[in-house]
């Protein structure tokens, strides 16, 4: 699997895998799938927080591709492009879901909220008892701006660079390094609190 | 850091997949030319059923002119062509881009107008509003062909992509404009022809979300 950004080789892999795939190879879906999904889970997975949402968002975004295929541009890394895809469709959720809560905010009859997940998709309780500072800083990774989370996990948690960060987050470099930066500092400050 | 166990594709996604066909996907060259092409000739048609300026044959309105359909030409290009090995057209600094573009082409508007048949302030405003709907309707053409060949691309560019595309749209009516009005006064080409330049990147960076 080539999902780091680092390799020519492994966005060409994609690259080709794209286009086999929007001249119709099925095949070339299912070796496209095995090569992103994974990650792409991952990094929904500590984008919303919960790993069954994380899933139905990334379904929900494959389809998302997979009806804007002939957008594809041939030879051009479709990684990035699918990022962008995911983040928007975990985006589009997390504010139907927000809109949601304050609909419902006066309900205080509701069900208990659910459990963060980490990326294995263990709930986040699993790892408290064993973790302390990991799940605070977990806990405060909801508390910051989805544009900041994201910044921060992709250079912090999912190793990319900079440039690399900035073509999956539709940003340039510049605003990520500040971003990234700025959660860190806000994390720092809410785990200690914590 | 361990990769989670990923879920089979959903019954949702496996249903559309059954019927996987092949598609013809973007070729963003061929896209920009076709949509340069078409909104070329509609400010042409658009400027056939008006009227075009008596001085035409001006070296200083034709460098003007120039000016915006080169403007109109690398907007249209940063909008509809990405950069090497990206699916979507987004470049660094996309807002200050267009806003540079938009800089230069008023200096290039108002240096080339600025002659001594300028009309008298009270007029001004007259004239100015009809230039400013015309400069945005010879818009139209471009950003509507632009928003039906990116699609849901648009969607993902966001704010920067909108500007871009509205801003391409912006320098094709600031042609049409400096093709159709003899106006020279500095604050009419400012306000009125810079104006239409502006709002379609205005309003398109608005309008797209994020």
């Amino acid at each position: 699997m080539t999902t780091q950004r680092g390799g020519a080789g492994g966005a060409s892999a994609e690259a080709e895998l794209m286009a086999r795939y929007c001249d119709g190879d099925r095949a070339a879906f299912d070796a496209l799938y095995g090569a992103v999904a994974p990650k792409l889970l991952g990094f929904l997975l500590q984008l919303v927080g919960d790993r069954a949402l994380a899933e139905d968002v990334m379904q929900d975004a494959l389809i998302k591709l997979h009806e804007a295929r002939a957008l594809y541009v041939r030879g051009a890394d479709p990684v990035p492009w699918i990022f962008t895809i995911a983040r928007h469709a975990a985006f589009d959720e997390l504010r139907r879901r927000r809109r949601a809560r304050v609909r419902l905010v006066a309900d205080e009859s509701g069900a208990p909220p659910e459990q963060r997940a980490d990326l294995q998709g263990d709930p986040e309780g699993a790892r408290t008892e064993t973790d302390p500072t990991g799940a605070a800083a977990l806990a405060a990774l909801d508390q910051l701006p989805a544009a900041q989370r994201e910044a921060l996990l992709l250079t912090k948690v999912e190793g990319l660079s900079q440039v690399e960060a900035a073509a999956r987050a539709g940003t340039t470099p510049g605003a990520i390094k500040l971003r990234a930066h700025r959660a860190y500092v806000a994390l720092r400050k809410l785990v200690r609190k914590s | 850091m361990s990769a989670p166990d990923v879920p089979p594709p959903s019954p949702a996604l496996l249903e559309r997949l059954s019927d996987l066909r092949p598609v013809r996907t973007r070729r963003p060259r061929l896209d920009a030319t076709l949509v340069a092409l078409g909104s070329l000739g509609a400010t042409a048609a658009l400027l056939l059923t008006s009227r075009l300026r008596g001085d035409l044959a001006s070296p200083l309105v034709l460098a003007a002119a120039a000016a915006c359909a080169l403007g109109f030409a690398v907007e249209l290009w940063w909008a509809l062509v990405p950069p090497r090995g990206q699916v979507l057209p987004l470049r660094r600094a996309s807002g200050l881009r267009v806003a540079a573009v938009w800089a230069l082409l008023c200096v290039v508007l108002v240096a080339a107008g600025h002659d001594a048949r300028a009309v008298p302030v009270h007029d001004f405003m007259v004239g100015a509003r009809g230039c400013f709907f015309f400069g945005c309707a010879m818009a139209l053409a471009p950003a509507l062909l632009c928003l039906l060949v990116l699609r849901k691309t648009l969607d993902l560019g966001g704010w920067r992509l909108g500007a871009v595309v509205g801003g391409a749209a912006g320098a094709l009516g600031g042609l049409g404009l400096e093709l159709h009005c003899a106006n020279g006064h500095a604050m009419h080409v400012l306000v009125a022809h810079g104006g239409a330049i502006a709002l379609p990147a205005l309003l398109l960076a608005l309008v797209v979300r994020r």
